[in-house]
C-alpha cells in the first residue's frame, strides 16, 4: 500500500505543477463589472506617449470598458506568435502589414466588415486607398497609422553649396542623375575634398551626400519607378531579376561603392541614426518613412522635405500596419468599441500632428479645416504638405508588395539573401551577379498570386 | 527489504521528485514534443500538418543557410575554444602566483564573466565602432589605419573571439581552483631534479590540470556551438552571413518566419551534431588526459 501512497504524492505534485502551467485565460471581467480588453502594440517613444494619451482618454469616457495596453519592445512577431500558440491572443493588436491578410485567411483575425456596416461613427468609404485590408469581401484590419516615403535633407548644406534643393513636387521629382550629382557635390572628406578630386579619401568621409537605407521600403518604390519590382503586381512572376530592376539595384549600390557619396551599407549600423546625421551635417539627403519627421521634431530640428527621386516615372509606396481584432477575443463588442474610437482620427489627433503618422481619412487631406488640425504646426512646415498630400491623393503612392502579394513575407528571405550579396559585400559583386544567385525555384513555389 | 529501507526509499523518491518532475516537464516533455513536430509543418497558429521527413530532406538538400551556418559555427568554435582556453589557463597560472594584491587581480579578471552579456555586447560594439570606437582610436596612435571589426567579413570572427577571451573568467576560476590542488611535492621533485619554471609548468602543471582543461574545453565547445547572443545582439548574422550561427538560424526559422516544425528539425540536427562532436573530443583526448585515480 505504501508504494501506492508515494505514487499518489508524486502524482498530486505533478498535478499542481500542471495546473500552475495552464494559467488563466485572458479577457476576464473584473469584479466591478468592467470589461478588460488588451491592446498590444509595438509603439515606443513619441508614438507610445500619444497612444497612452488616446487610450487614457478612452478609458475615462467609457465606464464599462478598461483597455489595458501591452507595449512590446523587440521581436513583436515572436511575442504574438507565442501568444497565439498558447491560445491566448490579445483582443486588439497591431499586426504587421505582411501578416494581416495571411492571418485573416488563416482564421486568426476577426472580419471587421459587419462591424463597419453597423457603425455610425466610421464608414469604410472615406479611407485613403490601402489602409483597409480587404480581401474577398472581408476586412481583416484597418490601419490607423499610414506611412509613405520622403526624401529628407539638410537645408543648410544645400545653401552652403549654392545648390537648389531637391524638387518637392512628387509629380516631377528629381531624376536619379540629378540626385547623384547633387550627392557628389555634397560629399566631403576630412580634408575638404570631393569625390571628383584626385586626393579624395573615401575612407575618411566627413559628410555623406546621400543615403538609401537598404531595405524593402526604400528599394520597392525605386524599383517601381523604373518599371521593375520584386514580383509582378499579379503576384505571378519574379521581377527582381529583370533588367529594369537590376539597373536600380546597381545604381543604388554604386552610390556607396563607385560614387562614394553614401556610407557602405553594412557599415550603416555603426553610424549614428540618419536623422541625427542630417542634423549634424554628416549626411545631406536620405530616404525614409515620414515617421522620421517625428524624430526630427523631437530633436527640435527642421529638415527639408522633397519627393523621392525617380528613374522612369514618379513612384512611391504607402502602407499601414493592420489594426485588427483577434477571433480569440472574448469581448468582441467592447473591442470594436475601442477600435471605432481609435479609427476616428479626431480621437488620436496628436499622432498626426506629432507627425508619427499621416491620417487615414481622405477628408483630412482635402478639407482645409481638418488639414489644419494636423499640419498647422512647426512639424509640418516648409514643403511638407507639397510633398505628402499629392503623393497620397494622386495615386503616386501604391500599396507595397508586402501587403498585396501572397506569401511575400516568406519570399523576402530569398530576396534579401541575393540583394545582400550586392549590398553587404565590398562592391565587387555586380547586381547582375548577385541576383543570379536568387533562389528562383523556392520563390516560384511560394508565388500564389495577389490579394484582391 | 526491511521496513526502514522501504521508508528510506520512499523519502528518497520524495526528495528527488522536484528535480525529476522539473526535468520531465521542462526538458524531456518539450524535447519529445519538438521531436514530434520536427516531422510536421507547423506555424504555431494553425494545426499540424504531418509531412514525414520533408523538413530533414529540405534542410540537407535545399536550404540556403544550413551549410553556411554549419560552416561559420564550426569556424567560430575552432578558433574560439583554443584561444579562450589557452588564454584563461595562462591567466589562471599568473593569478596563482604569489604577488601583492593578487585577490584584486583575480576579481578584476573574473568580473567580465559575470556581467550580463547584453551589457558586454553593447560595450564591445562601442569599442569596435569603426568611426569613433576606442580600439581604432588606440590603433591610431600607432598609425594603424582604422579597421572595420564587426562589419568586416575577415575580422568579425576574430573580433568576437577577443571579446570571448575577455569574458573567459569562468574557465579561469575553475583552473585557478584546480591549480591550488596541484601538490607541492611534485614541484619540489622537479626542483630536486634541476628543472626550471618551464619544466614545472610543462611536466607538472599541465598533466595535473589536464582533466580540468578538458572539462573547460568541452563545456566551452558545447556553449560556442550554441552561440546566439553575439549574432542576435551584435551582428544580426552579418556581415554577409559570416556570423549566421546555427542557433540564430533556428531562431529566425522559428520566430521570424514562423516555421516551428522546420526549426525543430534544425534543432534536432544540432543535438546530433553536438553529441557526435563531444564523443569525438572524448575519444581523441583519451591519451592526452591524466587522471590520478585512474587504474589502467
Amino acid at each position: 500500500m505504501k508504494k501506492y501512497r508515494i505514487l499518489l504524492v508524486l502524482f498530486s505534485i505533478v498535478l499542481i505543477f500542471m495546473t500552475g502551467c495552464a494559467g488563466s485565460g485572458s479577457g476576464a471581467s473584473s469584479s466591478d463589472g468592467k470589461v478588460t480588453i488588451t491592446f498590444m502594440n509595438w509603439a515606443g517613444g513619441g508614438e507610445k506617449a500619444s497612444l497612452e494619451r488616446a487610450v487614457e482618454a478612452f478609458n475615462k469616457t467609457h465606464s464599462d470598458i478598461y483597455v489595458k495596453q501591452e507595449f512590446v519592445t523587440g521581436d513583436y512577431d515572436t511575442k504574438i506568435n507565442s501568444l497565439l500558440a498558447a491560445g491566448d491572443p490579445p483582443d486588439v493588436a497591431y499586426v504587421y502589414e505582411y501578416n494581416t491578410m495571411a492571418w485573416g485567411e488563416k482564421g486568426i483575425l476577426e472580419d471587421l466588415q459587419p462591424y463597419f456596416e453597423k457603425s455610425k461613427d466610421v464608414s469604410m468609404d472615406d479611407f485613403i486607398p490601402g489602409v483597409l485590408f480587404n480581401n474577398k469581401g472581408k476586412t481583416w484590419g484597418a490601419g490607423i497609422g499610414p506611412e509613405t516615403m520622403v526624401l529628407f535633407y539638410n537645408k543648410e548644406l544645400f545653401k552652403d553649396a549654392g545648390m537648389a534643393p531637391p524638387s518637392a513636387d512628387p509629380h516631377h521629382p528629381w531624376t536619379w542623375d540629378q540626385f547623384v550629382n547633387a550627392a557628389k557635390k555634397l560629399t566631403v572628406d576630412v580634408n575638404g575634398k570631393h569625390p571628383s578630386d584626385a586626393a579624395f579619401n573615401a575612407d575618411r568621409i566627413k559628410t555623406y551626400g546621400a543615403m538609401i537605407p537598404i531595405g524593402f521600403n526604400t528599394l520597392d518604390p525605386l524599383l517601381r519607378s523604373n518599371d521593375g519590382g520584386y514580383v509582378s503586381s499579379d503576384g505571378k512572376t519574379i521581377e527582381l531579376n529583370s533588367p529594369d530592376s537590376l539597373e536600380v539595384l546597381q545604381k543604388v549600390a554604386d552610390l556607396s561603392f563607385k560614387d562614394h557619396v553614401a556610407p557602405i551599407p553594412k557599415k550603416a549600423s555603426t553610424l549614428p541614426d540618419a536623422p541625427i546625421m542630417v542634423q549634424n551635417k554628416q549626411l545631406g539627403m536620405y530616404i525614409s518613412g515620414n515617421y522620421d519627421n517625428a524624430t526630427f521634431g523631437e530633436n527640435g530640428y527642421q529638415p527639408g522635405y522633397a519627393a523621392i527621386p525617380m528613374f522612369k516615372k514618379p513612384s512611391n509606396i504607402a502602407w499601414a500596419a493592420g489594426f485588427s481584432m483577434f477571433q480569440g477575443s472574448k469581448h468582441k463588442k467592447a473591442a470594436w468599441e475601442f477600435m471605432e474610437y481609435m479609427l476616428n482620427p479626431k480621437n488620436i489627433k496628436s499622432m498626426y500632428s506629432d507627425s508619427v503618422w499621416i491620417p487615414t481619412k481622405k477628408s483630412w487631406y482635402t478639407d482645409k479645416e481638418k488639414l489644419k488640425l494636423w499640419t498647422g504646426n512647426s512639424r509640418h512646415s516648409g514643403n511638407y504638405n507639397k510633398v505628402v498630400l499629392p503623393t497620397m491623393l494622386d495615386n503616386i503612392a501604391q500599396l507595397p508588395d508586402t501587403v498585396t502579394i501572397k506569401n511575400f513575407n516568406d519570399m523576402q528571405k530569398y530576396f534579401d539573401d541575393a540583394t545582400g550579396k550586392l549590398f553587404d559585400g565590398n562592391g565587387k559583386t555586380s547586381a547582375e551577379k548577385a541576383i543570379k544567385t536568387l533562389d528562383t525555384d523556392k520563390i516560384k513555389q511560394l508565388l500564389d498570386g495577389a490579394y484582391k | 527489504m526491511t521496513k526502514i529501507e522501504k521508508k528510506n526509499l520512499a523519502w528518497g523518491y520524495l526528495f528527488i521528485a522536484p528535480a525529476i518532475i522539473g526535468l520531465t516537464l521542462f526538458i524531456v516533455a518539450p524535447m519529445i514534443f519538438s521531436f514530434i513536430i520536427s516531422f510536421t509543418d507547423w506555424d504555431m497558429i494553425t494545426s499540424f500538418k504531418w509531412i514525414g521527413l520533408t523538413n530533414y530532406q529540405t534542410i540537407f538538400t535545399d536550404d540556403i543557410d544550413f551549410w553556411n551556418s554549419i560552416k561559420v559555427t564550426f569556424i567560430f568554435a575552432i578558433v574560439q575554444v583554443p584561444c579562450v582556453q589557452i588564454f584563461s589557463f595562462l591567466l589562471a597560472n599568473l593569478l596563482n602566483s604569489k604577488v601583492k594584491g593578487v585577490s584584486i587581480f583575480r576579481t578584476l579578471f573574473y568580473i567580465p564573466s559575470i556581467l550580463p552579456f547584453v551589457a558586454v555586447a553593447i560595450l564591445w560594439m562601442f569599442i569596435y565602432n569603426p568611426d569613433f570606437g576606442l580600439l581604432n582610436q588606440f590603433l591610431g596612435f600607432f598609425h594603424i589605419p582604422p579597421q572595420d571589426w564587426l562589419v568586416s567579413n575577415k575580422l568579425v570572427i576574430p573580433s568576437l573571439v577577443i571579446m570571448a577571451m575577455w569574458m573567459g573568467g569562468g574557465a579561469m576560476i575553475i583552473s585557478l581552483a584546480g591549480l591550488q590542488g596541484v601538490p607541492n611535492y611534485l614541484y619540489e621533485a622537479v626542483e630536486m631534479d634541476g628543472g626550471g619554471r618551464i619544466h614545472k609548468f610543462w611536466y607538472v602543471t599541465v598533466p595535473m590540470m589536464s582533466p580540468i582543461i578538458f572539462f573547460n574545453a568541452v563545456m566551452n565547445l558545447i556553449g560556442v556551438m550554441q552561440a546566439f547572443n553575439e549574432a542576435y545582439i551584435m551582428t544580426q548574422g552579418g556581415p554577409d552571413k559570416h556570423t549566421y550561427f546555427y542557433l540564430y538560424m533556428i531562431y529566425q526559422a522559428a520566430f521570424k518566419e514562423g516555421h516551428m516544425g522546420y526549426a525543430s528539425a534544425l534543432a534536432w540536427i544540432l543535438f546530433v551534431i553536438l553529441v557526435i562532436v563531444t564523443l569525438l573530443v572524448f575519444r581523441f583526448s583519451r591519451n592526452l588526459i591524466y587522471y590520478e585515480a585512474e587504474v589502467k
